[in-house]
């Protein structure tokens, strides 16, 4: 699995935030914006098959049965389970993700690529697309040159 | 749009401009980043997405539209706010992999 390195993986790991403790949950590896090849299904599994790629998201899966999830606000579902936290991360090679919240990779995209699209810049693709903002506005990052931020000026531009 | 980063350092400069930033300013070196804005633009930011928790007070008057992108309950704190300066709309993005802020702004004093 390819990975974003990511510093909410770093606070995680050090449990410096007003979070549980990793062990808490048992889990030992961090990692949250993945990008990789299918490389078993679940029999149930309807819609995917091996080989096709597969990408795994901060919040690896949700309800699906909330108001939030609902309305398309799944990140503010309150049974939403953490991507290395809650269940093992993508820091690893082989990890398991929900057929259902499975974001599906197209060709052409890289793995590189992708991963990091799982979190930083979906997150500020949201906030670009819920602004409103339209082509030609000024708009100000600042820490736009973290890894958040320079995603957003990227998508931006 | 028209993007303008607000960070530190020689590196982070270079690689914003790179990435398709117009202008760079300095918050190490620049008195009065906001000022800055307004020189450059002339009409001021349209939009302020904030990653650096450590802008959050500074970035938030007078510009029209702010979000805050992974505000935290716990990096919560207490905005003093006079009610002159609450003409625009704040509003939060949490990023997914966090606990949704509860309120990222909360205006405790009016005048």
């Amino acid at each position: 699995m390819t990975d974003g390195a990511s510093r909410s993986d770093v606070h995680f790991m050090l449990n410096d935030w007003a979070l549980p403790p990793m062990s808490r949950f048992g889990v030992k590896c961090a990692g949250h914006e993945g990008a990789g090849v299918v490389v078993k299904v679940g029999k149930s599994v309807k819609g995917w098959s091996v080989g096709d790629r597969a990408g795994i998201k901060p919040i690896w899966d949700v309800c699906h049965n909330c108001e939030h999830c609902w309305n398309g606000r799944e990140n503010y579902c309150q049974k939403a389970i953490h991507t290395g936290l809650l269940t093992a991360g993508t820091y690893q090679q082989y990890v398991t993700s929900p057929a259902i919240y499975t974001s599906r990779i197209p060709d052409g995209v890289s793995d590189e690529i992708a991963g990091p699209i799982m979190c930083s810049a979906s997150t500020m693709h949201r906030a670009l697309i819920d602004s409103g903002l339209k082509h030609g506005d000024w708009v100000v990052f600042p820490g736009g040159g973290g890894g958040v931020g320079i995603q957003g000026v990227q998508l931006a531009k | 749009m028209r993007p303008i980063v607000v960070d530190g350092g020689d590196t982070k400069k270079a690689l914003a401009l790179k990435m398709g930033a117009e202008h760079f300013i300095d918050f190490t070196i620049a008195q009065d980043c906001p000022a800055q804005v307004m020189q450059i633009t002339g009409v001021g930011a349209h939009g302020v997405f904030v990653t650096a928790y450590q802008a959050y007070k500074g970035a938030l008057p007078p510009h029209p539209r702010t979000l805050i992108v992974g505000a935290q309950s716990h990096m919560r704190s207490q905005m003093l706010l006079p009610t002159s300066e609450l003409v625009w709309e704040p509003r939060s993005c949490a990023l997914p992999c966090l606990p949704p802020a509860r309120s990222a702004l909360r205006p405790t004093q009016t005048c």
